[in-house]
């Protein structure tokens, strides 16, 4: 169970990350470590959310790795799609 | 020879998600069909580069940011919801619920100004496969957070007439994790739609 202070904390993480992820959009171009470095964001704020907002990871489970898995897999699936040759 | 015969483990021991077991199914299967919307979108893209790259732009990739903000800001206000339904403070529940309520309004106040942008500029589902992918994927999830205020309001009511207890209170725990599943959803959608070139 996630307590005030831990849920605040991550609050804030998430919103950093969220700019983070935004300025680098802001780039003309992004390259092929900047695009991954916005999905590992977009993984990892993912996961936070599963994991302490909608409290997974104290309830565990099949339902967490189910969540958690399909952050993962879709985001798999999006980094194969951009580098696929156009 | 020794017959061992397994028992099932304690209910105890058995750890299930907050909430009702029966939104969690529709939280997956809501997570399925985003997710293939999310690979047709990005496969897709990859047969036409250059038209997604040129339309994005036209996106207002800022205020795809505030949203982003203001939906994880939305979902902190409903986990803060149900840490005070668990301490029995019904009246603080549905405050926090309201707050989150709030945000999602919020919410909808950027994206109808967004939507309302395009359509005014002429853009519609047919102008071309970037746009019908914006307009649908967002729309899609903009009915989905229509819904989650819907149910937070309906939450955040019953929490204020002291409806729920720190023993009993998975009406709040299930309409949060709905809530959470579309902030989920969104953190997907805005890098994928408006970030990545």
């Amino acid at each position: 169970m996630t307590n005030k202070l831990t849920a605040t904390l991550i609050w804030a993480v998430l919103l950093l990350l969220t700019l983070a992820s935004w300025s680098l959009g802001e780039l003309n171009h992004l390259g092929l470590a900047t695009a991954l470095l916005i999905g590992a964001i977009t993984l990892g704020k993912g996961w936070l959310v599963a994991d302490f907002f909608m409290g997974l990871k104290a309830s565990g489970g099949l339902f967490r790795w189910l969540v958690v898995g399909w952050l993962v897999l879709v985001i798999g699936l999006i980094a194969i799609a951009y580098h696929i040759p156009g | 020879m020794t017959e061992h015969v397994m028992s099932p483990p304690p209910a105890a021991a058995i750890k299930w998600p907050a909430g009702d077991l029966a939104m969690w199914f529709f939280i997956l299967a809501e997570l399925l069909v985003f997710g293939v919307f999310f690979a047709a979108y990005a496969f897709t893209r990859a047969h036409h580069v250059e038209l997604f790259n040129t339309s994005q732009q036209s996106l207002d990739r800022t205020s795809g940011m505030i949203n982003t903000m203001v939906l994880i800001s939305g979902s902190y206000c409903v986990v803060r919801g149900c840490q005070a339904i668990r301490s029995g403070l019904s009246q603080a529940c549905a405050r926090w619920l309201w707050a989150g309520f709030g945000s999602g309004a919020v919410f909808v106040v950027i994206k109808l100004g967004e939507f309302s942008a395009k359509l005014g500029a002429g853009i519609t589902l047919s102008t071309n496969p970037f746009y019908m992918f914006y307009l649908s994927l967002t729309f899609f999830h903009f009915m989905h957070v229509i819904l989650g205020m819907v149910i937070l309001a309906a939450v955040a009511v019953k929490a204020g007439q002291g409806g729920y207890s720190a023993a009993e209170h998975s009406g709040v725990e299930t309409g949060a994790s709905y809530w959470h599943m579309v902030d989920l959803v969104w953190i997907v959608l805005f890098p994928l739609v408006y970030v990545l070139h």
